[in-house]
């Protein structure tokens, strides 16, 4: 397994239900990424922010994308490819 | 009459390990070792049950851990997810009751004494929280159910992965007769070998000999442990709103190589200096013993501590006694391999004053705190910081260190 950090912003399309956050597709260097599976979910801070991180398949690789609620702004922090 | 008190140990199965399955799904059903960076450096925080077979365990280095099984998969750890996943585990567990104490980033302890009977029981109250952690977080844990936090580990450690299992007071005397002295909780390898000395190699054993006998050998300790060997444990579930104050507080860090290079290890302890210094200031702390802790390659590690008046708060000022005790060591000709810092003999709420304490400079600390809060750490650093190899992890894999942050509320 091949983990790459990439930490760039990228554009999601996600459902916002009461609390919870979904992502639905992305799009990284001009390609879309239908996301399958959310595979798990956890939080961190950075400073006063707080991080949504989601790990998510393609149904081929892995992916962690960022959801930064203070800036509303969401990043593709990395791949893991077999 | 006095309530029988009923325990429940709640332990995540390979904890970091199962994470990471959940996460990636290609880890899943393989071998997965997760520790610092994926180099032979670092050391296996956990294991996955795939790769437990091969006789890997916590602890082990990398390199070893590759030996016994070459097709193991290296994952560097993440102890933010751990940590937000473990606090996640306590949320579920403190809705049976507010008696819960954090063991470690992976382990609970409950006391259900008092609250049971709302649920139906304490193996009811076992049986929702697997449910409740396999269906919200979707992994699995091993509950344990005793009278003691003794015997509730004991029944933990009984059926792994996903078990569930109860001893009960009637039962315990059977239990401890055939059991290895080993098996219970607190009796470490040195307290194993110096029992076997003197022919006891089983609970039940131990039990039955003289606690003036066992006082005599073990002095205090004499007492506990006639205690266990009849499974009698009285220590209190200490809530984790209640934990008793901190008594240090350090980071280290492990070099990605070995080095002799005088700037770069000051540069780390600076940086290290700065992190117990914010964690210091965070919390209301300030001490004035400081301890600097240097591991070379040979794997010999120097620990020295140096006390000075005045209680500090400032990384930098923390820096400066660390690194006093650094430039008495610089003749060494061993290269290091890594570099820590704790600051002990902690008060709490006094703040650095003195008589001629530079008031611009705590405004200006106060200052740079408020932005990292806002912004993250080291978004505003010292200059000499810059370019320094990746950040330093805390103890993140210390599993007994019970982190402020892992708190449920």
């Amino acid at each position: 397994m091949e983990t790459t950090q990439i930490d760039e912003d990228i554009r999601v399309c996600a459902a916002f239900n009461g609390r919870k956050v979904r992502p639905i597709w992305f799009r990284w260097r001009d390609r879309y990424y239908q996301v399958k599976h959310i595979n798990f979910n956890w939080s961190s801070n950075q400073g006063s922010a707080k991080i949504h991180h989601y790990a998510v398949t393609d149904g081929v690789n892995t992916y962690e994308l960022c959801f930064n609620s203070r800036t509303m702004e969401w990043t593709l922090s990395r791949i893991y490819t077999e | 009459m006095e309530k029988q008190r009923t325990i429940l140990l709640v332990d995540m199965n390979a904890f970091f390990a199962s994470v990471e399955q959940l996460s990636n799904a290609s880890l899943r059903g393989k071998p997965v070792l997760v520790g610092g960076s994926p180099s032979q450096r670092s050391v296996v925080a956990a294991a996955s049950y795939e790769a437990r077979p091969y006789g890997i365990s916590s602890g082990m280095s990398f390199t070893e851990a590759l030996i016994l099984c070459p097709g193991a998969i290296l994952v560097e750890g993440n102890p933010l997810k751990y940590a937000d996943t473990a606090r996640r585990v306590f949320r579920i567990c403190t809705d049976y009751t507010d008696k819960m104490e954090v063991y470690s980033i992976d382990e609970c302890f409950l006391d259900v004494t008092e609250t049971q009977d709302r649920f139906g029981g304490a193996w009811k109250i076992a049986q929702a929280i697997k449910q409740r952690i396999r269906k919200e977080l979707g992994l699995t844990c091993s509950i344990g159910i005793g009278p003691n936090k003794l015997l509730s580990k004991l029944a933990a450690g009984m059926k792994k992965p996903d078990g569930l299992t109860e001893i009960k007071p009637e039962d315990v005397k059977s239990i401890l007769e055939d059991l290895p002295v080993e098996k219970l909780h607190g009796i470490g390898e040195k307290t194993r070998i110096r029992l076997a000395r003197m022919g006891i190699t089983t609970a039940g054993a131990l039990g039955r000999v003289p606690v003036e006998s066992l006082r005599q050998r073990f002095g205090i300790l004499g007492d506990l442990l006639h205690e266990m060997g009849n499974g009698i444990d009285h220590s209190p579930v200490v809530p984790y709103y209640s934990i008793p104050d901190a008594k240090s507080m350090g980071h280290s860090y492990t070099l990605s190589r070995n080095t002799r290079d005088w700037n770069v290890i000051h540069g780390h302890l600076l940086r290290l200096s700065e992190m117990v210094g914010r964690r210091l200031r965070e919390q209301n702390y300030a001490g004035r013993t400081i301890t600097l802790i240097l591991r070379y390659e040979d794997m010999y590690t120097f620990v020295r501590q140096k006390s000075i008046p005045e209680y500090l708060d400032d990384g930098y000022a923390i820096y400066k006694v660390a690194a006093s005790i650094l430039r008495q060591r610089e003749d060494d000709e061993r290269s290091i391999r890594l570099v820590g810092v704790s600051v002990s003999n902690l008060v709490k709420g006094i703040k650095q004053l003195g008589l001629f304490t530079d008031h611009r400079y705590s405004t200006l600390l106060r200052t740079l705190d408020a932005i990292n809060d806002k912004y993250g750490e080291f978004t505003i650093k010292r200059a000499s910081l810059l370019g320094l190899e990746s950040q330093p992890k805390t103890h993140g894999f210390d599993r007994t260190q019970i982190a402020h942050h892992l708190r449920p509320a």
